[in-house]
């Protein structure tokens, strides 16, 4: 049984790219009749896309914010506003394909379904397929895998599977699953990974370890046309040096376990010391950055000692294939 | 605020004037509380070429020593001058370790000013502190080599002529320290001529515009370096000057006195002046010969009164502080030698005046404030930037520079004027402090943006903004004090991750950390390799080296060889030059030969002509002797036969008388004796008759052997004649073989003749 959906479209000012990618979107919710919603959260902090929704989808909502707040923020905003259980969160960079929403909010049928993540081809090329991630530990430390750009194509199951996370940019959720404090103090995206990357990772972690799962399900499909607004306007050691601290939080907010514990600080220490000794001022920067959140990771981490699921067997659990 | 001092020699290893009042600035600053870092080369043999050390001192401010060892940092060219293989690289990895604020150089040389770009690529604000005129001359002292002054800033040609005459002295062995310069009476008169002419404007011409071309390019390069400097501080009003002639921007030349730590002298007692007593006279400071020590020594040596003269310093010039040494023995001066920093107060405290004779324009000796901070007058060289440190009468006296005979006036003036030195001591203002000029400093340093919060890139999202900033401000921090924070923050996590973390012990966590994957531990093994791959290829480049050696040995042996040979060849050359000047000669000596000799072969053409027609003349008249004689001879001879003839028939008688006499013998009678007498007669007649015939046969007979002959001759003279007589006679001489074995092509007629080998007719 199928239900309707808030769609939120957290947006800077590429109001072309968003014209352009409503127009299939619009028509699956004009198709599927059920009184699904589209909010688009205007994120520029200057109300430029209002006047240019208005004309070509007056039925799209828009939320403008008084000033720039970042994409976890719009996102939330975006959902706070929406007027459905089921949210489908997605970048104005997505282009949805004919029936996609239908095998996504079957998925979310089952309670314990946190969210699901549809057969996201990256610039619509059938063979590389961003939704299926995994997570991996490797000298202490931890990263996102993404099998299906990697040469790595796992056979269409033809059912939904587990995955670690679900690409914040193309998934479908609940609203008050996502608004709940159980995954962050406020609700939405721990805001310890500000200003971006991780966030999307932790808060479906954070799930499989409070109990519910998060699934690929390839019989969604949608485009991705890679025109990231990060890479646009931020440069790129920026990005990384967020993408870095925000790995490392992660971690200190996930770690547990004796060995590790000690694994994880000893790798610390060997990536101190050979910054250190290599003058590699960008890994002693990455690290000063994150241990400066130090105590805002550990209270997240605290936060969640009382989750079922330990880190290693949330992390056993999102690769249970054929869950 | 995070300073860099950079500076060309550093205390202990260097002691004078700038190198010490860059360490004790970097001490004050350090003492404001700001984090200073001293980038100085220094000399470590022991250390790899351009190894960097890292000395952090007592006094709160660390030293990063570049090492620049003397074989390795030797310029191989002029461009090297500017920019020494790999010191800006160096620094450039310093910067970005030591992450300073502003960077506040106090001198490049050995350094080059291409550091002033490395700082300015990183955006660093940079201060030039000019302690003398090399932002303007290469040589610092605008003082030529031969000590005379220069007034030429800007001339190219003029420096060049300096680098010049330096690589002129630095060709005479034996000559002693020539870089500041040296009196020329100590070179030979050659070299003495060589110098003057070179600094007159002459010498080599293409050598000279060579060298002006050369320097012209550095000199433009360091000014352009030094344009890029946010500030330059010049701490006397002279030295502005000279920089803004030299081509330095007015408006970023600023004027800025020195401080110094005058508390050190705070406890220096007062002049005595004590009435009868000698003054006490010091000089304090290099004894290199533009400081004009000999010349206070020439002035001492004069002084009608007692005084007492005591120098302190030392000079790397061995020669000179030899001489000085023993002019100082021979005047009575006492010679106290080096003398460490802390000494100076100590010393100030036993002299009444100091002198500055220096000859060249110095800037503002330390010693003068350092002297004023102890109580001291000065009595210094009317030159340069003293006059602007000494006030005349006021706070001391000054002379004409290297005039001792005036330096020895002043002094006399000062042991007789009574009051005068307790005047002087009076009239000595506070010097300004090392912190006023530290306060100077920082305010300059945050005005040029050293204090101010990193930027963020424009046009970033809000909420982007804050990280990027607080990652700025991380980006600036020093490697180490990054380091360190990450230490400390890794060890707040492991508190914070509870009491089983707490609990890990540190070294097994250490241990753990380093027993795997340790990048730092891959570099170094890398780095291992690549040394000893690096002294394989040191090797095999030590092989190609020797036998390139080898080769260009025997590339010189052949070379000599081939010189040998073009020597040769130009002997030969020359031999056969003056050969052919010589054949020339004898060409022309022939030509004019032949000249003459046609006119002799027209002469003889002229005389055989005229030999002709005598012979035919002779030849008619013999023919007309012969006719005659022929003639007289036939008439001779029917003479002779009539005679015969009648001789005959008037014998006929006798004969037959004589025939019958002769059938009968009888004596002689008269008659018989007369006939005898006359047939004697007779038969004489015709004997002689006979005779007179053939003298006239034998006559005609020579006449006509030589008429032959003669036609003979006028045969062949004329056959001659057809030949051509001119070839025949050049052919005598036989210079036409010679003009042919010369110029065999030359195709020239004239010098032609006759072919080799053939005979002359």
């Amino acid at each position: 049984m199928t239900r309707p959906v808030s769609v939120v479209i957290p947006s800077l000012d590429d109001a072309s790219l968003l014209l352009r990618n409503l127009e299939p979107l619009v028509e699956e919710l004009d198709r599927r009749a059920l009184g699904d919603e589209v909010w688009v959260v205007d994120d520029t902090g200057r109300d430029v896309l209002t006047a240019p929704l208005a004309d070509a989808f007056p039925t799209v909502r828009v939320l403008a914010h008084a000033r720039n707040l970042g994409f976890a923020q719009a996102l939330k905003s975006g959902i706070e506003a929406a007027g459905h259980e089921l949210v489908w969160s997605m970048n104005p960079d997505v282009r949805v394909r004919s029936g996609f929403l239908d095998p996504l909010v079957a998925c979310l049928a089952d309670d314990d379904v946190f969210a699901v993540v549809p057969r996201i081809l990256l610039d619509g090329d059938e063979e590389r397929v961003e939704s299926m991630t995994r997570l991996v530990e490797r000298q202490g430390g931890v990263r996102v895998e993404q099998p299906g750009l990697a040469d790595e194509h796992p056979p269409y199951a033809g059912y939904a599977e587990p995955v670690a996370f679900a690409v914040g940019g193309a998934c479908l959720l609940r609203r008050d699953a996502f608004l709940s404090t159980a995954c962050s103090p406020a609700g939405g995206f721990d805001p310890i990974f500000e200003p971006f990357y991780w966030e999307d990772v932790d808060l479906c972690f954070t799930a499989w370890r409070r109990g519910q799962r998060v699934l690929y399900q390839p019989a969604s499909v949608v485009e991705h046309h890679h025109r990231g607004t990060i890479g646009r306007v931020i440069p790129p050691e920026l990005v990384r040096a967020a993408q870095e601290k925000n790995r490392l939080l992660f971690q200190w907010k996930h770690l547990e376990g004796d060995a590790r514990t000690r694994a994880h600080l000893a790798a610390l220490y060997r990536r101190a010391l050979d910054a250190w000794l290599a003058d590699d001022r960008d890994e002693l920067v990455w690290l000063a950055l994150a241990l400066e959140q130090t105590r805002e990771a550990l209270a997240a981490r605290e936060a969640l000692s009382d989750a079922p699921l330990g880190f290693r067997e949330a992390l056993d659990a999102t690769r249970a294939r054929g869950s | 605020m995070r300073i860099c001092l950079v500076v060309h020699g550093f205390p202990p290893r260097e002691r004078t004037g700038v190198e010490v009042h860059a360490a004790e600035l970097a001490a004050r600053l350090a003492a404001n509380g700001h984090r200073v870092e001293v980038f100085a080369p220094r000399a470590e043999p022991e250390l790899a070429h351009l190894a960097l050390r890292r000395e952090e001192r007592p006094e709160g401010y660390a030293v990063s020593w570049l090492t620049l060892n003397h074989d390795a940092a030797a310029p191989r060219g002029p461009a090297d001058e500017l920019d020494p293989p790999g010191v800006a690289a160096a620094f450039g990895e310093f910067l970005d370790r030591e992450r300073p604020r502003v960077v506040h150089f106090h001198h490049l040389v050995k350094l080059g000013p291409k550091l002033v770009d490395v700082a300015r690529e990183r955006s660093l604000p940079v201060v030039f502190t000019a302690h003398d005129y090399w932002g303007v001359c290469h040589r610092y002292t605008l003082l030529r080599p031969d000590l005379s002054r220069c007034d030429t800033i800007g001339d190219a040609e003029a420096c060049a002529r300096c680098d010049l005459v330096l690589g002129r002295l630095n060709a005479i062995p034996d000559v002693g320290d020539y870089q500041m310069g040296l009196p020329l009476d100590s070179l030979s008169e050659r070299d003495r001529a060589a110098v003057l002419e070179l600094l007159g404007g002459g010498g080599d011409a293409g050598a000279v515009a060579k060298a002006t071309e050369t320097r012209a390019a550095l000199d433009r390069e360091r000014l352009r370096a030094l344009r890029s400097v946010d500030a330059i501080l010049a701490p006397t009003r002279f030295l502005a000057r000279a920089l803004e002639r030299g081509g330095l921007d007015g408006g970023r030349v600023r004027l800025q006195p020195y401080g110094i730590e005058r508390d050190r002298f705070a406890d220096v007692p007062p002049v005595s002046g004590r009435p009868g007593e000698p003054v006490r006279i010091a000089y304090f400071g290099g004894l290199s010969k533009q400081k004009g020590v000999a010349v206070l020594l020439d002035a001492f040596g004069r002084l009608q009164e007692p005084a007492e003269l005591t120098l302190h310093g030392h000079g790397t010039d061995a020669a000179h502080v030899a001489e000085l040494r023993a002019e100082a023995g021979r005047v009575g001066a006492r010679w106290a030698g080096p003398y460490e920093r802390d000494e100076l107060p100590r010393l100030l405290g036993e002299c009444d005046v100091v002198v500055v004779p220096s000859v060249w324009v110095e800037n503002q000796p330390f010693v003068i404030r350092e002297a004023f901070a102890a109580g001291r007058p000065v009595v210094a060289s009317r030159l340069g930037a003293l006059p602007e440190s000494v006030e005349d009468g006021v706070d001391g006296l000054l002379f004409d520079p290297g005039d001792a005979a005036d330096l020895a006036a002043v002094l006399t003036r000062l042991q007789r004027e009574e009051g005068l030195l307790a005047r002087l001591v009076a009239g000595i203002s506070e010097v300004k402090g090392l912190g006023e000029l530290a306060a100077e400093l920082e305010e300059l340093y945050a005005e040029l943006g050293a204090g101010d919060e990193p930027e963020v890139p424009e046009g970033l999202p809000a909420s982007v903004v804050g990280f990027a900033r607080r990652r700025a401000q991380l980006e600036r921090l020093p490697n180490r004090e990054l380091f360190a924070r990450v230490l400390h923050g890794i060890e707040e996590l492991r508190h914070g991750l509870g009491a089983e973390a707490e609990q890990l012990p540190f070294e097994d966590l250490i241990g753990a950390s380093l027993s795997t994957g340790s990048k730092a531990q891959v570099l170094l093994r890398d780095q291992r390799n690549e040394i000893a791959w690096t002294q394989r290829s040191l090797e095999d480049r030590a092989d190609a080296t020797r036998s390139l050696r080898e080769e260009i040995q025997w590339n010189e042996d052949s070379l000599r060889a081939r010189d040998e040979t073009i020597a040769s060849l130009e002997a030969q050359l020359a031999e056969r030059d003056a050969r052919e000047s010589s054949l020339r000669e004898e060409l022309t000596w022939v030509r004019e030969s032949l000249s003459t000799l046609e006119e002799e072969a027209r002469w003889l053409r002229d005389l055989k002509d005229r030999m002709e027609a005598d012979l035919e003349h002779r030849v008619h008249v013999e023919q007309r002797l012969v006719e005659r004689l022929r003639q007289a001879a036939r008439v001779g001879m029917a003479a002779l036969r009539a005679q015969e003839r009648v001789l005959g028939a008037e014998l006929q008688p006798l004969v037959e008388i004589l025939d019958r006499a002769s059938h009968e013998p009888h004596p002689s009678s008269p008659v018989e004796s007369a006939i005898d007498g006359t047939l004697d007669g007779l038969a004489h007649a015709i004997r002689r008759s006979i005779e007179n015939g053939r003298v006239l046969e034998r006559e005609l007979a020579r006449q006509r052997d030589e008429l032959d002959w003669r036609r003979a001759e006028m045969s062949a003279a004329r056959a001659a004649g057809e030949r051509g007589s001119i070839k025949w006679l050049v052919s005598r001489t036989g210079l036409g073989r010679h003009v042919l074995s010369w110029e065999p092509d030359s195709g020239d007629d004239e010098a032609g003749g006759t072919a080799p080998g053939e005979d002359a007719p």
